[in-house]
């Protein structure tokens, strides 16, 4: 039996050395992975773009124009206006004058209006401007018979800056006849302002206007909808960027915030440097500031931890048809820990004039869009391996 | 989500670390030891057994590994980790990887075997199915996992999977020429199955921030009697998928020897020599399908504001992933024919039985394994012992080509019935409650019950 020993030996060995070592009890694995250490590019694409269309959806800037922009159908923003600057009514000239039984001159005097509407007024002021400008003056016929005018009628534009007169023109008006119509209008003048003037008219309106009226006014006044002498203004024309523009929007509206949810903080993500080159069709030169990240579920705010450099950039102008491309190179970094679940971004934006596309007419379909961007993540891609509560 | 993602990663990863070291079995080298083993014709076709038997359902398996879970594992003070850990330095993970982590197995399980004696020769009739699989991952892949590309392009290294199963049916004859020596063969009709390769020898990254390209050159061996391998071009063609519905038919023909030889030249004294598996397989019915890249992802293409979540990136990722697995489709396929040789096994074994307790022997064995991409060599001293008629103990220990190396055995008769059992491993330890190995391994088991007539 003393020749087993050395078998025995032996078995007692090997089960001791193949014995399962505890130090690598997978139970107590902590499961945290971490990729690419030092460095990883590649690239995410294109995004976007941002367009007018989804900004006037927003709901800082909706607020404010989503209402009163009007479009056409090829996207280009619309401003029009129709209004009165003058009406009297045909008992109130018969009223005041004394010899009816003979034809008579009724003085009216200088009238005058700003044409554009109050959005295009404002827009104007703030240095944009308007291409493809028609404007017109008009006036109606509540009589049974034509009667002629007199004085003259008149626009003019003035740039704000220099104080000089850039566009007038004015019409005699003794020789126009306002036929009979029940519903139609005679135009008094009528204009299409030259494209490169980008400001809007300043006046347009009347001057030592008269209306020669038949005798026996009052049997004139048959079946016309109206017994009124109206002075109409008439306005169309489509928003540009203009020469002068300096539209801080931040200062208007404040900083603008664009929620979105990148679910990025179990990646445990120190340092992400995104090259990308920005598409800009908007036909003016766009300002991002104080560009900061938000973050927090509920009431997303701007993250102080989070370091975003450049915080200023100037993406340059272009159009539909071509492009502006702006290269820009993004940093994000942590300041301490890891950069959490990102819910929008936060930025002040100015607009400004761009070199050769003043004239170029804005289009809701215009924006920023996100062409050849890329992703360089330095410090590698934590995933923690910890169970996520949220998930059963 | 974040979970979800993390299951991806930790399910890729044991995924990854089970096709490398999980456990398989090769021939036994304890039956040189355990005495009037049934199926030791299996080591050495010159062995003579005493009397006939019969055997159902022996199963043995074998596995190499050039690595063990200790490359991938990392206790620290804090606790275990993998490699992948930051705490791990890449000079330690996946520094300490061999160039390619290769991985061999194979899998026999004896459907039917029968044996008998007749004067002095022996006679042995089996029918197997067998399985031989192997994997090769070059390093190359952890390294751009664990540090990133940089910028440039980063060799990948080499791909490889393969699997082969096929039937074996064998006839063994063995003769005792005299009183010192015995020789024997066995010739094995293969018949094969199944047979697929995946062989991408040509791989890159090449990373930018213009674009990510893979370049692959890769070659797709799919070999059945049953299945076309379809070519891009022929995807949306009348070519049929299936070219036979006799799928359980032979997908070739092969023949492998062993051959041995047994001499006992001093009383108590026993040489062993064999070459096991000296043949190969003709597949027949064999498409090779050819693929090469380069495959170049250029990001995400007009992604709108509004789809801008993690949601619609997660879908488009992987939409575009099945792309790319489109791309690689074979692009040409040919050579019917495919040639594929068994792997090699040469055994050398001495063991002397003590002359003042013939019950004890002790011995020496050696071995060589011709596996493709990881061959494998070893020595090792054996210890065996017989202290009861129905009771066969034996112990070994040795060192290998991926280390040390030890082993056991043992049989139990009960009647004329014999039951057998033996496992191979190395030292170096395992992962509690796994099987698998810390350290690179040869590992092997092998079980089996058989009828002495």
């Amino acid at each position: 039996m003393k020749a087993h020993v050395p078998l025995l030996l032996l078995l007692s060995i090997l089960l001791t050395a193949s014995c399962a070592n505890q130090a690598y009890d997978l139970d107590k694995l902590d499961k945290e992975v971490t990729l690419f250490e030092n460095e990883i590019s590649v690239p995410v694409g294109d995004v976007g773009p941002f367009t007018l269309e989804l900004a006037l959806k927003s709901e800082k800037i909706g607020a404010l124009l989503g209402s009163v922009l009007e479009t056409e159908s090829d996207g280009t923003i619309l401003s029009q206006r129709s209004a009165e600057f003058y009406r009297i009514n045909a008992y109130e000239i018969a009223a005041k004058t004394e010899d009816l039984s003979q034809p008579f001159t009724f003085p009216v005097g200088d009238e005058d209006i700003f044409p554009a509407s109050t959005l295009t007024g404002l827009l104007t002021g703030f240095g944009f401007g308007a291409v493809d400008q028609k404007v017109s003056v008009t006036i109606n016929n509540p009589l049974a018979q034509a009667y002629t005018l007199g004085g003259s009628s008149f626009v003019f534009c003035i740039d704000m800056r220099s104080s000089d007169t850039t566009f007038r023109k004015a019409v005699d008006l003794k020789d126009i006849t306002v036929r009979t119509s029940y519903s139609g209008t005679t135009k008094l003048l009528e204009a299409d302002i030259p494209d490169n003037i980008l400001i809007t008219p300043y006046k347009m309106g009347v001057k030592d206007f008269s209306i020669n009226l038949p005798a026996d006014l009052m049997s004139q006044i048959r079946g016309a909808s109206t017994t009124d002498f109206i002075l109409t203004s008439n306005y169309t024309g489509h928003i540009c960027a203009g020469n002068n523009l300096n539209f801080d929007l931040a200062s208007l509206i404040g900083s603008i915030s664009v929620n979105f949810k990148l679910p990025i903080s179990s990646y445990c993500l120190k340092d992400v440097q995104v090259s990308l080159d920005l598409q800009n069709t908007l036909p003016m030169e766009v300002t991002l500031s104080d560009i900061q990240l938000l973050t927090g579920e509920e009431k997303p705010a701007a993250d102080p931890n989070l370091e975003v450099s450049p915080g200023t950039l100037v993406i340059k102008g272009g159009s539909l048809e071509q492009p502006g491309v702006t290269p820009i190179t993004l940093r994000i970094q942590a300041r301490s820990g890891a950069i959490p679940d990102i819910t929008g971004i936060q930025l002040g934006l100015k607009l400004g004039s761009a070199s050769g596309y003043a004239a170029t007419p804005l289009s809701i379909k215009q924006g920023i869009s996100v062409k050849s961007a890329s992703a360089t993540l330095r410090g590698g891609i934590t995933f923690s391996g910890k169970k996520n509560e949220n998930e059963q | 989500m974040r979970t979800s993602n993390n299951k991806r990663w930790y399910l890729s990863l044991t995924a990854l670390l089970g096709a490398v070291l999980c456990l398989n079995a090769q021939s036994f080298q304890e039956s040189f030891y355990l005495r009037n083993y049934a199926l030791a014709y299996r080591y050495n076709p010159a062995i003579v057994r005493d009397n006939g038997f019969i055997s159902l359902g022996q199963v043995s398996a074998s596995s190499q590994c050039n690595v063990g879970a200790s490359s991938f594992l990392f206790p620290t003070d804090d606790g275990l980790v993998t490699g992948l850990h930051s705490s791990i330095p890449s000079e330690i993970f996946p520094g300490t990887l061999p160039e390619n982590i290769r991985y061999r197995g194979s899998l026999n399980a004896g459907i039917f075997a029968y044996g008998f004696r007749k004067g002095n020769t022996f006679h042995t009739f089996e029918l197997n199915a067998r399985s031989i699989y192997g994997v090769s991952v070059p390093r190359q892949l952890f390294e751009l996992v664990k540090l990133g590309t940089g910028s440039g392009t980063l060799g990948l290294g080499e791909f490889r999977v393969d699997a082969d199963l096929f039937a074996e049916l064998a006839y063994g004859y063995s003769r005792r020429l005299n009183d010192w020596l015995s020789l024997g063969a066995r010739a094995k009709l293969l018949l094969p199955v199944c047979g697929a390769l995946v062989d991408i020898n040509r791989l890159s990254l090449t990373a930018s921030e213009e674009e990510l390209a893979i370049g692959y050159d890769g070659e797709l061996y799919l070999t059945n009697r049953t299945f076309h391998l379809k070519t891009e071009d022929e995807a949306s063609s009348d070519v049929p998928s299936k070219r036979s519905k006799l799928g359980i038919l032979p997908s070739g023909a092969g023949l492998a020897v062993d051959l041995g030889l047994v001499a006992t030249p001093a009383e108590g004294l026993t040489l062993s020599l064999s070459v096991l598996d000296l043949g190969g397989i003709y597949w027949y019915y064999g498409n090779r399908s050819a693929t090469s890249g380069p495959i170049m992802f250029e990001g995400l293409e007009n992604v709108g504001y509004e789809n801008l979540n993690a949601n619609y990136l997660k879908d488009w990722l992987v939409e575009t992933a099945k792309g790319y697995l489109e791309i690689m489709k074979p692009v040409s396929r040919s050579d019917r024919w495919r040639w594929q040789s068994m792997p090699l096994e040469a055994n050398l074994g001495v063991k002397y039985e003590m002359p003042f307790y013939r019950r004890l022997a002790v011995g020496a064995t050696g071995r060589y394994l011709a596996n493709a991409g990881l061959p494998y060599g070893e020595g090792r001293f054996g210890l065996e012992v017989n202290p009861l008629d129905w009771l066969d103990l034996t112990a070994n220990v040795g060192y290998g080509s991926l280390g040390a190396v030890w082993g056991v055995a043992g049989a139990v008769k009960m009647g004329h019935f014999r039951l057998t059992a033996g496992l191979q491993s190395g030292f170096g330890g395992t992962i509690p409650r796994k099987i698998v190995p810390l350290a690179p391994h040869f590992k092997s088991f092998s079980f089996g019950l058989s009828y002495d007539l």
